[in-house]
């Protein structure tokens, strides 16, 4: 087996054993049975399939889990190792440094990939059994699975670069949470303020969608929230026009640009 | 692996079954403070050379070092080895190194046979070659299925001698193998490594444990506040310092002989012991004088050791 599967299939073992896997597959299960079992009570008489609606609901809760989950399966993925003490005997194997990271890095998302899966799609399996459209707006729900696989790699891959910087657990895991907080939660609370505090005119629309679509978390948003079927739906992120590709490429750009600082912090790491 | 220590690997057709390692002006600083200064060092092929000094003299910065798992802020590190049919890019070095660090630490979910084959898969070993090795460092069949959070200290250091074993290894870093575990146990990892070294392997060990460095090493380097103060064979260091014969006797009459003895340094240990520090050319002479006084009833006489030239390197200040 390459070398980097071996260290991939190492860490999904490990969240296995560690019931990572088990909590994840549960927290998304949980959310997205209890949003497809309220019925579709929020979209009213609007034309809106109950997948799609599922999305929107999915979407707005699925924005805070799905980051916490990713930074809690990789907060730990080095330094975890490095505190443990098996770190140092790990790399006196041939193995690249980089290969450790990645191989890590896919374990994790593994355990994502299994979460957003099952938990997600048990849901738009109950819903297209229960609702009278059927399939209908399973273009959407497809969308918003593949989306949120990328939330979560970005947190995976931000979780990674911050377990290859810190020295301890402990400063790991506070600074996980703090990111968290600052992506998830913050941002968006300072681009409103941002928005109501400034003349009108002094910040341009396209500087502010640019703002907004910067951060992964509310490109995530603005991606499930803006299609014209869900659009319809809600009211702020409906708004910004923001393609695909746009939202996707943001999230895949944190992604890489999270991975290639992490190798280098590892690289550069002191055992 | 990004690295500001120049290492280079060389092929080397001398070294068939063990790897030279030349260590060249190494230093390694955190921050303003100096771990070692301006080291120099070699391990030549098929030798054991073990590593001296206090705890935090630099052993482990130095063995930490030769493995890549740390970069020095200056100098050099240069590996000779076979390489056969291997080509010598970064990694593919470490195919022939195996590295016991000092308390080893594992995951502690898995067992010591699972964990021993992830090891051997990153090593492209052969997983078969695992029961081999577990029967040579002396891990029970029962205990190989065990979690390894249930291992004694003894059997982990057993489990950390094993991979380190794995895949016939031509260098061995061993940092501390010995240290916590009872007799039996560092009697079994020194067989085993005898074995290893017999069959051409370069060890290069740092150890506490004089007794056993005395009989087990050829070579010593005596390491201080991350400076080599001495290397050499156990003569050459003895040599080097100068150190005194100590001759023991008992006798009766202790106080004829101390006028007699004014020549050599003398020091009273009890109502009829006398013990004589004696130079190595002075040894016969005294020894001839000693055995024809019929008031000395007993007579010891004892060469100086590691631990002599343990404390006359490391213990003494400026040196």
């Amino acid at each position: 087996m390459n070398t980097l599967w071996l260290f991939a299939w190492r860490e999904f073992l490990n969240a296995i054993r560690n019931l990572w896997l088990l909590m994840s597959v549960t927290a998304l299960l949980l959310l997205s049975l209890s949003l497809a079992l309220l019925d579709s009570a929020p979209a009213g008489q609007l034309s809106a399939s109950a997948l799609q609606v599922s999305v929107v609901g999915l979407t707005s809760l699925g924005v805070y889990l799905i980051p916490l989950i990713a930074l809690l399966i990789s907060f730990d993925t080095i330094v975890g190792e490095q505190e443990q003490g098996t770190l140092s005997l790990l790399l006196s194997y041939p193995v690249a440094r980089r290969q450790l990271l990645l191989g890590k890095f896919l374990g994790a998302s593994t355990v994502l990939i299994i979460a957003v899966l099952i938990g997600y799609g048990s849901s738009a399996v109950v819903l297209m059994m229960t609702s009278e459209e059927g399939i209908s707006g399973w273009q959407s729900f497809a969308q918003l699975l593949g989306s949120s696989i990328l939330l979560g790699a970005v947190f995976i891959a931000l979780g990674c670069l911050i377990s290859a910087k810190a020295r301890k657990r402990s400063s790991a895991i506070v600074l996980c949470l703090s990111l968290w907080l600052l992506l998830v939660v913050l941002y968006d609370l300072g681009l409103l303020a941002l928005l109501v505090s400034v003349e009108e005119g002094v910040l341009s629309e396209s500087l502010f969608v640019s703002l907004l679509v910067s951060n992964p978390a509310d490109a995530y948003r603005v991606l499930n929230l803006s299609s014209p079927e869900v659009g319809k739906l809600v009211g702020l992120w409906g708004g910004a026009d923001i393609s695909v590709g746009t939202a996707m490429g943001v999230m895949s750009a944190w992604t890489i640009i999270a991975l290639w600082g992490a190798i280098h912090c590892l690289n550069k790491k002191q055992l | 692996m990004n690295s500001v220590t120049p290492q280079e690997i060389i092929e080397d057709a001398t070294c068939v079954n063990s790897a030279r390692v030349t260590v060249e002006s190494l230093t390694k600083r955190y921050g303003d403070q100096s771990v070692l200064q301006d080291f120099s060092l070699t391990l030549n092929g098929g030798e054991t050379l073990a590593l001296l000094g206090h705890n935090g003299a630099g052993k482990t910065t130095l063995i930490k070092l030769i493995c890549g798992l740390i970069t020095a802020t200056i100098g050099s590190i240069r590996y000779h080895f076979s390489m056969n049919d291997q080509s010598a890019n970064s990694e593919q070095w470490r195919y022939q190194l195996g590295y016991l660090p000092e308390n080893i630490a594992f995951n502690q979910h898995v067992s010591g046979s699972e964990l021993m084959h992830f090891f051997a898969r990153l090593k492209h070993v052969d997983p078969s070659s695992c029961s081999e090795l577990f029967d040579r460092v002396g891990l029970a069949q029962k205990d190989q299925s065990r979690a390894v959070r249930e291992y004694s200290k003894g059997m982990r250091q057993r489990l950390g001698l094993a991979q380190a074993l794995l895949g016939q290894p031509k260098l061995l870093l061993l940092d501390e193998p010995t240290s916590g575990l009872d007799p039996s146990v560092r009697r079994d990892i020194y067989r085993i490594l005898n074995e290893y070294k017999s069959n051409g392997c370069s060890l290069l060990i740092s150890s506490h444990s004089l007794d056993e460095i005395e009989h087990h090493c050829e070579r010593v380097a005596m390491i201080k506040q991350g400076k080599l103060i001495a290397q050499g064979s156990r003569q050459e260091l003895l040599t080097q310092a100068h150190l005194p014969i100590v001759i023991d006797i008992t006798s009766a009459q202790i106080n004829p002989l101390k006028t007699q003895l004014t020549n050599y340094h003398l020091e009273q240990y009890g109502p009829q012991q006398l013990r004589i520090h004696c130079e190595r050319s002075q040894k016969m002479t005294l020894l001839k004088d000693l055995t024809q006084d019929s008031s000395i009833s007993d007579l010891q006489v004892r060469e100086p050791g590691l631990t002599d030239l343990y404390t006359y390197f490391c213990d003494a200040d400026d040196r």
